[in-house]
């Protein structure tokens, strides 16, 4: 068998002592006090609210979006206010111009030619 | 609630491990949903190793016992975020050194520790039994030291599972580790030279 060199030996020590090192022993109460903190809370009604946690999200995020949809879908009509129109451009109103209603009158050919096309009569 | 139940142990029982780790999945299980003989179970199999550890960074054997039933109560009623993704030995040798921290005031283990508690290295102890020795010299390292070796050592764990543990890089836990054995050997090898020349 190989002899050992000095820093073999004292890592073998090493391990050696570290895996053979005794443990106090506990107090007897040890796991009685650790049970009984941990019984303080109800690991069942933790479990259930685990559960119950996602679906209580998902019901409260889709009551909100419902409530701003309602909101959204029932608000006034925007309509327009007679104040916000503006007014129509103003246009000069020009005065009938009586003149060429009296010429078109008097004149030998009938009112409405002088809407068609000037060989479409003769 | 049954179909989570079985997925947790699809998860946590994965095929190809020990029936140890296996037994152990159950019962964690059974702890996820308040059975008190799960938490008994597991009071059982994790007890001393927890008070193991605490022991070794705390130096204070009752302060260990205490800081192991915080971490057994800590654990306990956070079970339910344990989802198996690490062993449940890492998962809860993490929350006993975070307790362990407290104790400490400490925020990190990234922060070496200073060898506040820490015998003067220049006076070596009497070499006349190996096992005083180790202990004596096991008591100059730093907790996080001592912390990193007893997880690696007694318990087993790989590089990974010690950095989850300690919440320090892997690269961390691999240099702490290295500088803790160097650090041993060189305080056995004084000691041994001088025995040698006595």
């Amino acid at each position: 068998m190989p002899e050992m060199t000095p820093e073999e030996w004292a890592d073998a020590a090493l391990r050696r002592e570290l895996r053979g090192m005794d443990v106090p022993e506990p107090s007897p109460d040890f796991d009685q006090r650790v049970l009984s903190a941990v019984r303080g809370r109800s690991p069942l009604r933790e479990v259930f609210l685990s559960y119950l946690r996602p679906a209580l999200a998902t019901a409260s995020v889709s009551t909100v979006v419902t409530l701003l949809l309602v909101h959204w879908s029932t608000r006034p009509v925007h309509t327009v206010e007679a104040a916000d129109v503006p007014p129509p451009a103003t246009q000069p109103q020009r005065a009938p111009d009586t003149d060429l209603v009296e010429r078109l009158l008097n004149s030998p050919r009938p009112t409405y030619l002088i809407f068609m096309k000037p060989d479409a009569g003769s | 609630m049954t179909g989570e139940l079985s997925r947790s142990m699809a998860v946590m029982a994965a095929p190809g491990e020990t029936t140890d780790e296996g037994q152990e999945a159950r019962w964690i299980v059974r702890a996820r949903i308040g059975d008190e003989a799960a938490f008994a179970w597991l009071l059982s199999r994790y007890r001393a190793r927890a008070i193991r550890v605490a022991i070794q960074v705390l130096h204070r054997p009752d302060e260990a016992e205490d800081a192991a039933q915080e971490a057994f109560i800590r654990a306990f009623r956070n079970i339910r975020s344990f989802r198996g993704d690490s062993r449940f030995a890492t998962w809860f040798f993490h929350i006993v050194l975070r307790v362990c921290l407290d104790k400490k005031r400490l925020k990190r283990w990234d922060a070496e520790i200073p060898w506040d508690d820490a015998v003067d290295p220049a006076a070596p102890p009497d070499a006349g039994d190996t096992r005083v020795v180790v202990r004596a010299l096991l008591d100059r390292l730093s907790p996080p030291m001592r912390a990193a070796l007893i997880l690696r050592e007694v318990e087993g764990l790989e590089y990974e599972e010690i950095a989850h543990a300690l919440g320090i890089p892997v690269g961390t836990v691999r240099s702490r580790l290295s500088a803790a054995r160097a650090r041993f050997r060189a305080m056995w090898s004084r000691i041994v030279e001088e025995t040698d020349h006595a």
